[in-house]
This record gives C-alpha cells, structure tokens and sequence, in this order.
C-alpha cells in the first residue's frame, strides 16, 4: 500500500537528514587525527569507499549486494528492497608505516567518523529512500623533516626547526535518492550525489618550543563542490542451485562530475583563521571521471554469501583549472591513470535466519580480498597498486535489526623502488546499524 | 536498551582514541611532497642609516588619590633633579628640580604656630663629581605649576620664581640632606603652611644650583617638608616634581657614533634595507635588532672622580610617514662588562616580525624605527651607539645589524 504519511515524512525530513550529515561530516573532518599515506597527497586525495560495514568487511565492492539488514549506498537500485527504518554510523581508525628504499619508516595514524546513513522504505521491499554521507577521498598525508639553523651572528644560539608537509581534508559525498523493484527479478534506482570538500596542503616550518619565533604556515586551500548522479539496477535470480539461494547481479555508473570551487593561498603562524591571504584567489573546476561498478553476489542457504566485483574509472582523461599533486595544467603534465578495483568476499552467518541460536551462531564472519590499481602514480613508470584483505564480524544485539560490525583490513600499497614509498596499513572500522519499524500502523483485531 | 546503545559507542570512541595516539611521523616520502622546501634562511642587513634625533622627555609627575584612600604617581619617575655639571664630552648641563607638597588636616596643627620647618632631601643620583660637595639655591615658586605629563625642556615667565629662601650644601656621601628653611620665610609662610587651602596656595620650590660639581637626583616618595606648629610636627609629602634640563655647552662627540642621552631627549633614527635585501616572497619569522654600544667612549674624558652613568635601557618606536610614533617595547643593555665594548642593545620584539612582514608586502607607511632612553627613571644617563657610517666609521664590525630569519613561499 502507498504510504501518503511517508512521502510526507520523506519531504520534510530528508532536506534536514541532508544538512545533518553535512554539518556531521565538516565536523568529524575537523576532529579527526589526521595523518595517512603520502599517496594521498597527489590528486583528489586517496580515493575511499565504504558502502556499508557489511560490504567494507568483503572487499569493499557488493555493488549486486542485496541486504534488508545493510544499506548498501554504491548502488540505489539496492535501496528498493528495505523493510525497517535504518540509520547507520561508523568510526574509522588506520594506521600506516611508510617505508623508503633505505628502509625508514615512519607510523602515522587516522582516527575519523567516516559514514552516516539513513534509510526507510516507502514501501515494503518495493520503493526504499536513502540518504547518506561518506568520504569520497581523503588528503592526510604528514612528512616531518628537522632541521637546525646556522648560528645566530648577532645572538649566537642555535634554532632547531620542524619543517612539515601536512595534506587535511578531502571530498565528501552526500547521497540522496531512491531505489525501485520493478518486478522480482529486476530493481533499479538513481542518486543525486552532492561533492564536496577541502583539500589543504599546508607547509609548515615550525621552531618548537620558541615562542619569539614566528612559525610560517603556508597554505594552498582548495573548496570545490558539484553534483553528480548515479544510476544502477540489479538482477536477482533465484534458485539458481538449490531451493533457497539466488544470484545478484548488480551495476551502477555514476556520471562524471565537474567541481567548481576557489584556491586560496594563505600565510599565517598557526592553522586558525588569522590568515593572510596571498595573492588573489582563484576560480576553476575539476571534472571527476564516470565510476562504472559491475558485480554479483551469491547468497546460499541464509548463511553463506559470496561477492564479486569489479570498478573502473577513466582517470586518464581527467581535467583540473587547479595544479594538483601528480598534475600540472601548465605544463600539461598528469601522473593519472585509470583506475580498476577487484575485489573478492565470503560472509557466513551459522544461525541463518535462526534467531534463537546461541550468539556465537548468530554473528556473521566475512573475509574478503582487494586489488586497487591507483589513479595516480608519482613514476610514469610504475603503476601504483594495493591489495588488501579484509575482515570483520557482524554482531547481534538485544535490539532486532540493529547489529554492531567490526571491520578488519591490511594491506600494502605502493613500492620502495623507483624512490617510491610502500605504505604497510591496517584499519579497524566499528559500525552500529540501528534497524527499527517505523510508521506503523494500529489496528484494532 | 537505551545504556546499550551508549556503551557501544563509548567503548568505540575509547577504542579509537586509544589507538590514535601511536604516531610517529617521519621523513619517509619527503622527495614525494617538496623535500626541504619550506626551510627558514637568515639574513643579516645592515643599518641604511642611524641619525640623531630629540624628543621632549617627561620629567613631570603628581601623586593622586587613589579610590582605597592611598595614592599614586601619574608617570613613571619618581625622582627629581637638580644641580649643573661641567661634562667635558657633554658640556654643561643645567637641572632644576621643582618639589611641591600636600598640607596638612591636623587640627591641632592648624590652631597652633608654625616655629620651624625643613625641607628632607634624599639624595640617590649623582651624574659629576663624587669628590667635592654640590651647592644648591632655594627658591619659592610664585604661581600654581601644571606637573602632570610636562616636559623636561618646559619653561617659565620670570615672575613664576620668587625670591632666593636659602642655600645649602650636599656632600656626595650624604643619604639624607635636611635643609632648616629661614625664620623670616617661616613667620611670612606661617598661616599658609596651616591653611585647608595649602594645596592651592602654596606652589613650593625650585632647586638650583650655580656650581658644576654635579646634578644630583632626589627620591619624591622619600623626600618631605617637615613643619612643626605648636606642640604638632607634620611631614609634608611630596605630590607634585619636575625637572627641566638646559644644555648650556654643547656635547663634544668622538666621531662615528650617535649619543642616546636621557632628560635631553637624545635619540636615534634608523633604518634598514628590507625591501632591498633580496627577501623575495617569504614568511618573517623573527627580526632582531642589534646596535652595538660603545661604554669606553660613553666613558671617555671623565675627570678623576667624575661619575658618568651609563644608560642601560632604551625604549623602540615605529616612526610613520604621517608622524605617528608607537612603542614596541624597551631593552637593557646586555653582555655589559665595564671597560669593555661588548655592550649591546638587543631588540627582539615579536611586533617586528609583523612590521617587517607588512614591509616586504608593500607597506610604506612605516619609515623606520627610533630607540629613546627609556621613561622609567628620570635621569640624565648617557650612551653611544656606533652609527656605522662608512665615512667616519670607528669599528666596521659594530654597526646596527638586523638578523632576519625568513622562509621562503615560492
């Protein structure tokens, strides 16, 4: 039956959800530990995904994933198969040691909320709303380098400095839009994607513990924002082996979205606002490349899924105003390649849909696997890669419906030849995904 | 339900912050982000010029009440200074001291008669001779004196002093000069000195002197004008001082160096080439200043039991081109050791770095800087700063020195 009371819901909720996870997000961003791989200093930033808890733990893909427990935000068509009112958050932590060819390294950690998401159906398991925050790219890389200054002729002492290259902020999206079963095997869906960021890359030289020295903060500050849509579908063919499995198949393509925004260039002796601005700021754009997802998912018996997926996006041809790391419109220089992602996962649930199994039986184990070939390298001449395994647990709790996950990932990424850097990380993700029924309706028996 | 929901995110925000403090950035990936741009440099400019300039020095400050029932100095000095010396590198200088004071609301002194009254000095500066003993003149000043904020170079109609009261003598050994002023000036000040309006028609003295053994300085807060009436002795404190300074002769300086003198008002302009060292776009973290001074010459040609007091603390203005002057802060002297010439005022104050800063970026309004003596002390203490000009140059190596260390944003 169409519910007038949850379009009406819809329409006076949905703008206020928006302006929410925008606020939550810019605020997150600013409270986060902030320190990455040096990768994420070229571009946009390192690029990141996180569809739902579930799919992070199996590889990150799940784009023919089909969940009444998950909202799966990398493709609305998905989005149709809702049956409770779910809001979801998520807290990141992420640790990399950056090695060199002599084998320095360093250990630098990130601490950040990273995904908000709401969801509720409009109709059972037919027409389902979402809305979601969730980082696009992150830019936080951290390089120190000390150093000391030639004695003071006219004083005599000696001044230590900190030289840092430092990378803050990054793009967000904010996701909106609806997903529709149009019969039982097909559902489609479309979102309206608003991005939207801050890339800072700040040089500091900094005389600690000097108080008569002015620290320098040299800042090039990057606001760009632009909107994009995606379009997906999925396929689902049931008892494909047995009487109680089916198949997914799920695609999505999200078109290519042109970022306007200004570059500032700032001075000052700290990060606060008490900057001054050199030069005159500049306008521009960038153009983000399409993102075309294509994957399947294999559900047997209500304990075992398995997905696969594959990603590409056309970085070859990108187009920026603005000189970023690893491309330089002037000289016509770009260190861009396409990018292409695989991933591979396996979650098994021993209860099934049995609720009343011992809880061991009812948490969910997933394992997965990725290769993430970058769009960006620093060397022509090498193409930078990641692989990583992925993990987690997906626990029950007193509330039906909602469910507490833990992600797991390692991976390395990049190389120590060619004066390059491999980044040896690890993540630790904690999701709670709360799942209530809302809009009843009483009934008198 | 409700405690479950906050214990699970508690336990994953203690979680994360937990792990988030296990950091240790390094220089690994420092080819990747620029290397070692970003490193500071220092210059060090010299000055592009040190003139000689004068400004009026207060010597003028009142006592006023204050809202506890005490009271306080408007300025800074609380010293009056009298006498005249014969310098022979500075000339002869000439101080009048002018002293009045509060009455006094006994009653019982008021009904009596005044039989006798002194006045208490107590000495604590001497610029001259610490060998022979300084002769000072009394006299009574006619009319009401404005001392608040007046200058040391303030002067006065001829009918404003009055007649000669009496002379004295200080020996420079003496820590407290009483001074009986005459029975005829006490029997013709009688009911003035009980008057309630005492304040008002009293105007007090001035202290001079004819010799040129010294100048010697008197403590305000210390010195009094002790009056006995009947069986009542009152002290009469000190509310109001100044002193005005007269350069009778004039200095005679060793070449190459510009003269900071206190009371005269003695000060030096300078500059420095920012615009044209060579900076090119660059974050100022810190500007000192450097001006060598010279206490052997400051000292030179003193007499055998002369005293020239150094002046160890100097005060830093911005000068604009529109006329405006704004202090920076003030320094002492440094690394001072006498008969030596390491002495140096070290200006180091963190204003700079943002006038500098102002400067590189196209600011013309500042057109340089000035160093005075400092207000704090009312003194006629004196000191030479190298001036560095190449023609008449004593030591190429003390000259004003700016060290400017900078970073470079391009």
């Amino acid at each position: 039956m169409f519910s007038t009371e949850k379009i009406l819901f819809a329409v006076r909720f949905l703008p206020w959800m928006a302006c929410l996870a925008v606020l939550l997000g810019q605020s997150a961003h600013a409270q986060s530990t902030n320190d990455g791989s040096i990768y994420s200093s070229f571009g946009v930033g390192e690029l990141r995904t996180f569809p739902s808890a579930q799919i992070q733990a199996l590889g990150g893909g799940g784009t023919g994933m089909l969940s009444f427990n998950y909202l799966n935000s990398g493709n609305p068509a998905t989005w149709s198969d809702q049956v409770l009112t779910r809001f979801s958050a998520g807290m990141l932590f992420q640790g990399v040691e950056a090695t060199d060819a002599s084998n320095n390294s360093s250990t630098l950690t990130e601490g950040t909320l990273n995904t908000f998401q709401f969801s509720f159906p409009i109709l059972d398991r037919k027409l389902g709303v979402a809305l979601a925050y969730e980082p696009y790219s992150r830019m936080n890389y951290r390089v120190q380098l000390p150093g000391t200054l030639e004695p003071d002729p006219v004083l005599g002492d000696t001044n230590s400095f900190l030289l840092s290259n430092v990378g803050s902020g990054g793009l967000q999206r904010v996701i909106g839009g609806v997903g529709y079963r149009i019969n039982e095997n097909l559902s489609v869906g479309a979102s309206l994607n608003y991005v939207f960021g801050i890339l800072e890359n700040t040089r500091r030289t900094e005389f600690e513990g000097r108080r008569d020295i002015q620290d320098a903060h040299l800042a090039n500050t990057t606001r760009l924002s632009g909107l994009t849509g995606t379009v997906g579908a999925t396929l689902t063919i049931p008892t494909l082996v047995s009487d109680n499995d089916y198949l997914s198949i799920g695609a999505a393509l999200t078109l290519p979205a042109s970022l306007s925004g200004t570059r500032v260039r700032t001075l000052s002796a700290n990060d606060g606002v008490d900057r001054d601005t050199l030069g005159t700021p500049v306008d521009g754009s960038l153009t983000l490349p399409l993102r075309a997802q294509l994957g399947a998912a294999f559900m047997y018996d209500n304990r075992w899924t398995f997905v696969a997926d594959g990603l590409y996006e056309p970085w070859n041809g990108f187009d920026s105003d603005f000189a970023l790391g690893g491309y330089d419109p002037v000289e016509g220089t770009s260190g861009f390649n396409d990018r292409i992602r695989a991933s591979f996962g396996a979650e098994y649930l021993p209860a099934g849909n049995d609720m009343l199994r011992p809880f061991l039986a009812r948490v969910a184990y997933r394992l997965g696997f990725y290769y993430d070939q970058a769009y960006v390298t620093p060397n022509p001449d090498v193409s930078l890669s990641t692989i990583a395994l992925t993990g987690g647990f997906g626990l029950p709790t007193l509330i039906p419906g909602t469910r507490f996950d833990i992600g797991f990932e390692a991976g390395l990424r990049g190389t120590t030849d060619h004066d390059l850097i491999r980044d040896r990380f690890y993540r630790i993700s904690a999701s709670i995904n709360f799942g209530e029924r809302w809009f009843e309706q009483r009934r008198l028996r | 339900m409700r405690l479950n929901r906050i214990g699970l995110w508690a336990s994953s925000c203690l979680f994360l912050v937990t792990f988030a403090a296990c950091e240790n950035p390094g220089n690994v990936g420092e080819g990747l982000v620029g290397g070692l741009d970003g490193t500071p440099e220092t210059k060090v400019l010299q000055a592009s010029s040190v003139e000689p300039d004068t400004v009026r020095d207060v010597t003028g400050n009142v006592l006023v009440p204050t809202i506890g029932g005490g009271a306080r100095w408007l300025g800074n000095s609380t010293r009056v200074l009298a006498g005249r010396v014969a310098d022979p590198m500075l000339g002869t200088m000439a101080a009048k001291g002018y002293v009045d004071f509060a009455g006094s609301t006994s009653q019982a002194f008021r009904n009596g008669t005044v039989t006798a009254a002194e006045l208490h000095l107590v000495p604590n500066y001497t610029y001259g001779s610490v060998v022979t003993q300084a002769t000072f003149r009394l006299n009574e000043i006619r009319e009401e004196i404005d001392m608040t904020s007046a200058k040391a170079d303030t002067s006065f109609a001829e009918n404003v002093i009055g007649d000669f009261i009496t002379e004295f003598s200080i020996k420079p050994s003496d820590t407290l000069v009483v001074i009986p002023l005459p029975p005829a000036f006490i029997a013709a000040n009688d009911t003035t000195f009980r008057s309630e309006r005492f304040a008002t028609s009293f105007h007090g003295f001035q202290i001079s002197s004819t010799g040129t053994d010294a100048i010697r300085g008197f403590s305000a807060d210390s010195s009094m004008l002790r009056v006995v009436s009947g069986q009542d002795t009152v002290d009469f404190p000190v509310t109001k001082i100044l002193t005005t300074l007269t350069r009778e002769s004039e200095p005679t300086l060793p070449e190459g160096y510009v003269l900071i003198q206190d009371g005269f008002g003695e000060a030096a302009n300078f500059d420095f080439p920012f615009e044209q060292a060579g900076f090119g776009p660059s974050a100022i973290n810190r500007v000192v200043f450097a001006l060598p001074a010279d206490t052997v010459a400051t000292q030179a040609n003193a007499p055998a039991g002369f005293v020239r007091p150094l002046l160890r603390e100097v005060s830093l203005y911005t000068l604009s081109d529109d006329g405006d002057v704004a202090r920076l802060g003030y320094t002492s002297l440094i690394d001072f050791r006498l008969g030596t010439k390491d002495a140096r005022f070290i200006l180091d104050h963190e204003g700079l770095t943002d006038i500098v800063q102002s400067r590189l970026e196209g600011d013309d309004t500042l057109s340089g800087f000035r160093i005075t003596p400092d207000v704090e002390s009312n003194t006629i203490n004196p000191i030479l700063i190298y001036t560095g000009n190449s023609q008449t140059i004593p030591d190429p190596g003390k000259a004003p020195q700016a060290t400017v260390t900078f970073t470079p944003t391009e």
